[in-house]
């Protein structure tokens, strides 16, 4: 009997953790390059003591969606868009990561930096520095980066084999020990962003389900104990 | 529930989202107004279970692990420099900046201040000032007898004195420009001063390389948008209202668990 209470517990441990990507999902809807989340679940089977096996449900990943984002413009030069399943590439203390938010700046010295001050590297690891007087900006579709003073350096693009198996580590950053290929077909666009690919319709449907089979549960559960407490009245009955 | 934190976090950023916006389009009609956007990202994630993790012993490796987000968080708000519109106003000491730079202007305290609005008026003692009559850096003073002032593309101030045939020069307006004037702080009253983000300033004549030119009779219009801005606003109010429904499902949640 008690196993119900087990099987119920396992499934809103599963529906919470559901709901907590979903959340963040909702609350990164306007966050550059952000790629929405889903959790997977999976039966998971325990022995029970007359010897049948009794699924339970276990969250064991989290998959996520490399839809690209839609591009939006903002007209600012140092705003770049991936076309493409690449990443660009800035230095940190801790190595490289690999970023799809392409919202660039200048420091004070005119490095070409990210929002979080990270340098932006070139496929020659360089940073990319800009003079005072360089003028407009151009970085063009394989991501060369000229002025009117000449080409200052071209972007890293890198992609990989396997993109989910990147490692989140917030500010839009990923990291990977996984060997990186160089950019295919990925193409860079000036002056645009992209947005989340977070679908708020999806989410709000997912979100519904994740409520009604949270209440499911509870009704499970107060079944069982119904039938327990008959259980024991009849039982006190026949003795 | 970190739910419900996260969706805390996603209706902050929201709210400041529409306050930028809102003060976007309040400022659609302020000469030389540069628009700013909201940059958010996403907060800090809890390892649940390791990307990468061995998942049997013959080495078979776990291709996505559990990675849970805690929510957004504004990381800038930026100003986009994009030049507006040149409008004609015929007026003799407005003055636009076509391209890069700004014009330096002496506060009271005597720091040097930065602006592209070049609504410039003559004072009483013929100096050029702002519409606030602070002087133009370097000052400049247009003798009492001109009838006429003409200010070319490269910042030379001309007068046409009443007798002579030759117009007079009588000073040099130069343009300014930061290696990042984005960093720049914007100080109000269409002024902007010199942090260590923006660089040191570099101070030239106009029309020189990575300089501007003026264009004098010209107003730059703000940069803002109204069609883009308004459908911005929409779509932060509406994220807005998702982030209060996470809100409200994750409380029902926890009201179920408790009544259990």
């Amino acid at each position: 009997m008690q196993n119900t209470v087990f099987l119920g517990l396992s499934q809103q441990m599963a529906l919470k953790r559901q709901m907590e990507v979903i959340a963040n999902n909702i609350a990164n809807t306007n966050t550059i390059g952000f790629k929405s989340e889903q959790m997977l679940f999976r039966e998971y089977l325990t022995e029970t003591q007359n010897g049948r096996p009794l699924s339970m449900v276990q969250g064991y990943a989290i998959d996520r969606n490399m839809r690209p984002g839609e591009a939006v413009k903002t007209s600012n030069p140092l705003d770049l868009s991936l076309m493409g399943g690449g990443f660009f590439v800035v230095e940190t203390d801790d190595g490289p990561r690999y970023t799809r938010s392409g919202h660039f700046q200048l420091d004070a010295k005119g490095t070409l930096i990210n929002a979080q001050g990270q340098k932006v590297k070139t496929v020659d690891n360089r940073d990319i520095i800009f003079t005072p007087d360089e003028g407009s900006i151009t970085v063009a579709s394989d991501g060369t980066v000229s002025t009117r003073n000449g080409v200052k350096g071209r972007l890293q693009i890198v992609e990989f084999d396997s993109p989910k198996q990147l490692n989140k580590m917030g500010e839009g950053l990923y990291q990977t020990d996984m060997p990186t290929n160089k950019a295919k077909d990925t193409f860079v666009t000036q002056g645009q962003l992209e947005q989340s690919n977070v679908q708020p319709v999806i989410e709000m449907t997912r979100m519904i389900e994740v409520m009604r089979a949270y209440q499911g549960t509870k009704k499970t559960l107060e079944t069982d104990h119904d039938l327990q407490r008959q259980a024991y009245k009849r039982l006190a009955k026949v003795n | 529930m970190t739910a419900l934190s996260t969706a805390a976090t996603g209706m902050l950023a929201q709210q400041l989202n529409v306050e930028v916006i809102s003060n976007n389009i309040a400022n659609m009609n302020t000469t030389a107004f540069k628009r700013q956007r909201a940059n958010f990202q996403d907060l800090l994630y809890q390892n649940m279970e390791q990307v990468g993790t061995t998942s049997s012993d013959s080495g078979t490796i776990d291709a996505a692990g559990v990675q849970i987000g805690t929510g957004v968080r504004t990381d800038a708000v930026y100003r986009i420099t994009e030049q507006g519109n040149l409008v004609s106003t015929d007026n003799t000491f407005d003055i636009a900046i076509q391209g890069q730079g700004y014009f330096g202007v002496t506060l009271p305290s005597g720091d040097t201040a930065y602006t592209r609005a070049g609504t410039f008026q003559i004072s009483a003692t013929g100096e050029i000032v702002t519409s606030e009559g602070y002087p133009i850096t370097p000052g400049l003073s247009v003798p009492a007898d001109a009838v006429d002032v003409t200010i070319n593309a490269t910042g030379e101030v001309l007068a046409k004195i009443d007798g002579q045939i030759d117009p007079q020069n009588v000073g040099q307006i130069d343009l300014t420009i930061f290696p990042n004037s984005a960093g720049l702080e914007a100080a109000g009253g269409n002024l902007f001063l010199e942090t260590p983000s923006s660089g040191t300033a570099n101070t030239g004549v106009p029309g020189q390389a990575g300089f501007g030119t003026l264009l004098q009779g010209f107003l730059e219009n703000a940069n803002v948008n109204a069609v883009s801005e308004i459908t911005d606003l929409i779509a932060a109010q509406r994220a807005y209202e998702m982030n209060s429904k996470v809100i409200s499902t994750a409380d029902e949640m926890l009201s179920v668990t408790s009544n259990l």
